[in-house]
């Protein structure tokens, strides 16, 4: 499968959540493939490295970050938490290695740039997890989109969010000042990265959320996608279908969050809708044909590396630490102009009911 | 009100989240404590001191109601966290030096229709054909027995129907209207014994300082009387539903057998999964149905629980006169603005309400 003489030398930063749940079942599969072997990890909480490592016997798990670049790693992961994305991208850049960074890339604008232009200075790559753009399902919207296949676009709601359960560690999650990240910081990132992928850089109109000195559990973006609107509503509070709809002129496509081979269009002028199912394409057909259903969340989630370390791979696939610039401009313009949503039963109690 | 400070146990909870935003923007000292890390999503937008300890581990406990001279236990679980967190929040208390502990029961102690003139005096039975009103008669009785030989202080409350903002009573009942489930047994003519969570909040501050009424339990409920249709109606006209063409199954469909939306939802298996996860199931379930016809004569049969049923037919209205003499509590927050509240929540919460935008 690999045209690799050896595989490539991969050092993963941050061992919590994303890390085991995601990062751990790639990195087995690619070393399964002869792409790569996990030579070193590192974490400051001892019981997060042993369990990481678990699976990766032969890696190095090393107590500090330094150490880490020592192993000489080709490829470094970077899952820590965003505030260290920066130091530890730039220290491992500089060190004469290709960066994978988790997003977001970086917790604002300005260490995202320059994360990108110390990639560009040590010339090693630099690129973004966005993983949603490895889905099957988001590749074909995209393209539909592009091909007009639903006119002239008329509008877009995007809802996603339901009560918080992502298997964090410490308050620090939830702290200002600590390295905290409000809903849109974390699941907008894919968000906004995602319709910027699909529509171009909108322009923000309004932002609110419901932070009162900490972080939002729950934010609205209104955007502008030249003269379309667009609206955004995120949530760690209460769970409503998550669902991004994009209206046309002839049409709407509409997808369900983290589907990654499945979504529904609707062409108008009739009473139906196709729920559509995303298939590989045959090959070695004299006609059209399906081959095998698209992948799954975690092949996707596995692509991503795949690419980074095959060298017969679809590397166009990659997907550059500057393409992840513009989501982070939209998002520091969020913060910037943000207000308070409306939540009108939050006033005080009043006199007693006569 | 409070001096110390009050720690509130449950805190991501519909009822302990709306307490502590209640005490914090009226600029009292709060501790939320849940369960674990990502629980603080809610409290985790005030910049508040909060605390992860689980209801079982009473050091943790401990450590986590430092600082503080009162907590309110709203505590949510199965059957045996409720009776089996007692004692290691009662010790923990103690361990603490808390001057009281305000358990928040339920009403539904004393079922959930109960006969003309139940009041707190009434003995409460453990052989009611709904778990959960047993375990918290059983979780009563073992923390006034836990309070006979301790040095904390308690109060019981006995809210009933607790609606508004993030409540099953008001998001739940919209999410039962957009797939279909949404039924008035009897035609919902029955007595609610409802209560806005404003107003039950207003009584748990109340129960904190109250001197005298240590031991007690204390019904709370809104003024008004209304009925289960009451309280339907605003949340099915805000969806853009006619309430008087929901389903009115009779009460003897909750003995027909139940459905299998209901089995999977009181199964044990279920009931073991995190409660985002258990959330996403039932927001995915609500998702299949959607983008369905907003006629409610369309929909199948509905979903009619033993539970459901009693409610509905319930002729009680429970006093809460014990409460007003002891506390001083009277409703701040009428029937009608706290319907009113709980579709501005709706709203908020990206529900499909007609007119809102």
């Amino acid at each position: 499968m690999s045209a690799r003489s050896k595989p490539a030398r991969v050092a993963l930063v941050g061992c919590g959540a994303v890390a085991q749940l995601y990062y751990r079942p790639a990195l087995e599969t690619l070393e399964r493939e002869g792409l790569l072997r996990l030579v070193a990890a590192h974490d400051p909480n001892p019981a997060a490295l042993t369990a990481f490592c678990a699976a990766f016997p032969s890696a190095a798990r090393l107590g500090s970050f330094g150490e880490l670049l020592e192993q000489r790693p080709e490829l470094v992961i970077i899952a820590s938490p965003p505030r260290h994305h920066r130091e530890q991208t730039v220290a491992a850049l500089e060190a004469g290695a290709d960066v994978h960074c988790e997003k977001p890339l970086a917790p604002d604008l300005g260490a995202g740039e320059h994360m990108v232009a110390a990639a560009a200075a040590a010339g090693r790559r630099l690129t973004v997890g966005m993983l949603r753009r490895h889905f099957p399902a988001t590749q074909v919207i995209g393209r539909l989109l592009a091909a007009g296949a639903i006119g002239p676009l008329e509008s877009v709601d995007c809802f996603e969010g339901g009560p918080f359960a992502w298997p964090v560690q410490s308050s620090d999650y939830f702290r200002p000042g600590a390295g905290a990240a409000g809903v849109l910081q974390d699941i907008g990132t894919h968000c906004l990265d995602l319709l910027t992928w699909w529509l171009g850089v909108p322009t923000v109109i309004a932002y609110a959320d419901d932070a009162m000195g900490g972080v939002e559990a729950n934010c609205s973006v209104a955007l502008a996608f030249g003269e379309v609107p667009a609206t955004v509503r995120l949530s760690r509070d209460w769970a409503r279908p998550d669902r991004y709809v994009l209206t046309g002129r002839d049409g709407w496509l509409g997808w369900t969050v983290n589907e990654t081979n499945r979504f529904d269009h609707r062409v108008r002028g009739t009473r139906f809708a196709g729920a559509v199912t995303v298939h590989d394409v045959a090959v070695g057909r004299q006609q059209p044909a399906l081959g095998p259903v698209a992948s799954e969340f975690d092949e996707a989630f596995a692509h991503q590396l795949r690419v980074l370390v095959d060298p017969g791979g679809e590397s166009s696939t990659c997907i550059d630490g500057a393409e992840a610039l513009p989501t982070l401009a939209l998002i520091d313009r969020c913060y910037a102009s943000a207000t308070r949503m409306p939540m009108p039963w939050l006033v005080p109690a009043a006199e007693p009911v006569p | 009100m409070t001096h110390a400070g009050t720690a509130v146990l449950g805190a991501s909870g519909f009822i302990g989240n709306r307490l502590v935003e209640t005490l914090h923007l009226a600029g009292m000292r709060v501790t939320p404590i849940v369960r674990r890390w990502s629980a603080l999503a809610l409290p985790g937008r005030f910049d508040l001191p909060a605390r992860v300890a689980d209801a079982f581990d009473t050091q943790a406990l401990s450590a986590a109601f430092t600082g503080c001279d009162t907590a309110v236990v709203a505590v949510a679980g199965d059957p045996q966290t409720i009776v089996g967190s007692v004692d290691p929040v009662y010790r923990a208390a103690e361990a603490a030096g808390l001057r009281r502990l305000l358990y928040l029961s339920t009403a539904s102690v004393h079922g959930q229709a109960p006969a003309a003139g139940t009041d707190e005096t009434t003995p409460l039975p453990v052989s009611q054909p709904i778990a959960y009103n047993n375990a918290k008669v059983r979780a009563e009785r073992r923390l006034q027995r836990r309070r006979r030989s301790g040095s904390v202080e308690i109060v019981l409350l006995r809210p009933g129907i607790v609606y508004g903002p993030r409540s099953v009573w008001t998001g739940g009942l919209a999410d039962e209207l957009l797939s279909g489930e949404a039924a008035l047994v009897e035609g919902g003519h029955g007595i609610c014994n409802g209560v806005y969570v404003d107003n039950l909040v207003h009584a748990i501050l109340l129960a904190l300082m109250a001197p005298g009424v240590d031991g007690q339990a204390f019904l709370v409920g809104d003024r008004e009387t209304v009925t289960w249709r009451d309280l339907y109606r605003p949340v099915a006209d805000a969806l853009g539903f006619d309430v008087d063409l929901l389903p009115t199954p009779p009460a003897s469909a909750a003995a027909r057998g139940v459905p299998l939306a209901e089995r999977v939802r009181d199964s044990a298996a279920f009931k073991r999964l995190p409660s985002p996860v258990r959330a996403g199931l039932a927001a995915a379930y609500v998702a299949r149905s959607a983008g369905q016809p907003r006629r409610a004569a369309d929909v199948g049969a509905p979903t009619v629980t033993l539970e459901k049923a009693l409610l509905h037919t319930c002729a009680h209205k429970l006093p809460w006169s014990r409460a007003e003499e002891c506390l001083g509590y009277r409703p701040v927050v009428s029937f009608a603005e706290g319907c009113r509240r709980g579709v501005a929540w709706l709203d908020f919460a990206g529900y499909p309400v007609r007119g809102a935008r």
